[in-house]
């Protein structure tokens, strides 16, 4: 058995002549030129960094609008009626009436006056939504009635075709 | 910079509710004209005095958080502000003092949450607008902001930040004929104000007009609105330099990084300053102890 290294050629290492190289060499810049080429884009290098605009935060320290006519904008449900103010504490009816359909305002009378007004346009609406239901189920009766007429109307069709066919 | 809100009587929630005695309503007025002076002591005097003659006066509440906010005990404030929101959530003001809080604490994506609560309750909330607005702008969502900004000068036409914001996000958007007209726009609607006079001073510089930037820029410098200030005269630093100035440069530089050291601008300044410097004194950086290293 022959051990020893072959100092045979091997055919995956070439040997190669070291020559100058054939291409010029290529630019070399310093970091201070690099540096010094971009002075003339101070600006377009500034913009492109402003992130962030010279706004400080807003902040809204919160104030009660001129109290002067109208319910006054109060956060509390309270019922009760303080001395000053434009209107008295508005009853929870009257203000979801005023929300949900402007449908008047009460008067700023006494606490009886404001319930009776309450009352009346709980009245009001309550009949509102009756005529809204009676609507409907009239235009529910018309569409029953419609499409029992139509289903007649196909089933005598489809009667007559296969009566045709046979 | 304090903004007062003036609650809006045809909301809903205003509508729910009894009259306030007009002391109260007094006290919380004369607590936010201290509040905008800096006199924080009167102010939470006034306001804790309106929360007494009722304690569901939402608007003392978030005055009284501001209060805290200003003194910087963050936890009390978001209490208030808590307080305020839980009593009426139908008032922009609550939300936007939380969206303060977090933007305050750093935590952006919640302030731009809270921001967009306040203009779901009301849209011509200006505040809330040009602080999202600005969040948007900051965390690089320029088109989005450019919208806001627009929306801003639609809703508030007589708050310069809309006019200022949306033209810096079209310079941004590299649209600069647009910016230049949404300029003269505000100009001509508020006058020359100092944010409108940096954006002016940005579009000199675009053009090569440095002489009649930094001339725009220098009076900025003493404005009392200290990111102004900071602006300007990191601004005035590149103007400098492009003039070959490179002492009043340096000193415009330095000064911009001390008053926000988080400006990108006054950091480019001073990098930018410290490079032309080492290349005019052909020397390396120095290191803090100002020896070459």
């Amino acid at each position: 058995m022959n051990s020893s290294i072959s100092n045979a050629a091997r055919p995956d290492v070439v040997t190669v002549e070291s020559q100058p190289r054939p291409t010029p060499t290529p630019l070399r810049l310093s970091f201070g030129q690099v540096l010094a080429a971009g002075a003339g884009g101070l600006v377009q290098g500034a913009e492109l960094v402003a992130s962030k605009l010279p706004l400080s935060p807003l902040a809204a320290a919160a104030v009660r609008g001129p109290a002067t006519v109208g319910p006054t904008a109060v956060d509390s449900l309270s019922l009760s009626t303080p001395a000053e103010g434009p209107v008295g504490g508005l009853s929870g009816a009257s203000a979801a009436a005023l929300v949900n359909g402007g449908l008047g305002t009460p008067g700023a009378g006494g606490s009886g006056t404001s319930i009776d007004a309450s009352l009346q346009q709980s009245a009001q609406l309550n009949l509102y939504y009756l005529q809204v239901q009676e609507q409907v189920d009239a235009q529910n009766r018309s569409f029953t009635a419609l499409s029992n007429v139509l289903k007649t109307e196909h089933d005598s069709a489809k009667a007559a075709i296969q009566n045709i066919h046979s | 910079m304090i903004v007062a809100a003036m609650s809006c009587s045809a909301l809903p929630a205003c509508l729910q509710a009894a009259a306030l005695p007009a002391k109260a309503l007094s006290l919380n007025r004369e607590g936010v004209a201290a509040l905008s002076s800096g006199d924080l002591q009167t102010a939470e005097a006034r306001f804790a005095l309106a929360l007494e003659y009722n304690v569901r006066f939402t608007e003392a509440w978030v005055n009284l958080g501001l209060v805290e906010l200003g003194r910087g005990n963050f936890e009390r404030a978001g209490r208030d502000f808590v307080k305020a929101r839980d009593l009426n959530p139908d008032l922009p003001t609550p939300h936007h003092a939380l969206g303060l809080l977090a933007d305050r604490l750093g935590d952006t994506e919640q302030a731009e949450a809270h921001y967009r609560a306040a203009l779901r309750v009301d849209p011509g909330f200006a505040p809330g607008r040009v602080n999202l607005a600005r969040l948007l702008f900051e965390r690089g969502a320029t088109e989005e902001a450019r919208e806001q900004f627009l929306r801003v000068t639609q809703v508030a036409p007589e708050r310069v930040e809309g006019w200022a914001g949306l033209a810096e996000s079209l310079l941004r958007l590299g649209r600069a004929d647009q910016a230049a007209a949404v300029l003269g726009q505000g100009i001509r609607r508020l006058g020359r104000q100092p944010l409108l006079g940096l954006v002016e001073g940005r579009l000199l510089l675009r053009t090569g007009a440095f002489r009649e930037a930094v001339a725009r820029l220098q009076p900025l410098t003493g404005d009392r609105d200290r990111p102004v200030r900071s602006a300007a005269l990191a601004w005035l630093a590149i103007a400098r330099l492009e003039q070959g100035d490179l002492q009043s440069a340096t000193e415009a530089a330095q000064h911009a990084i001390q008053l926000d050291p988080d400006s990108p601008v006054a950091r480019y300044a001073v990098a930018a300053v410290g490079g032309a410097f080492a290349r005019n004194t052909s020397l390396g950086p120095v290191d803090g102890a100002g020896k070459e290293r």
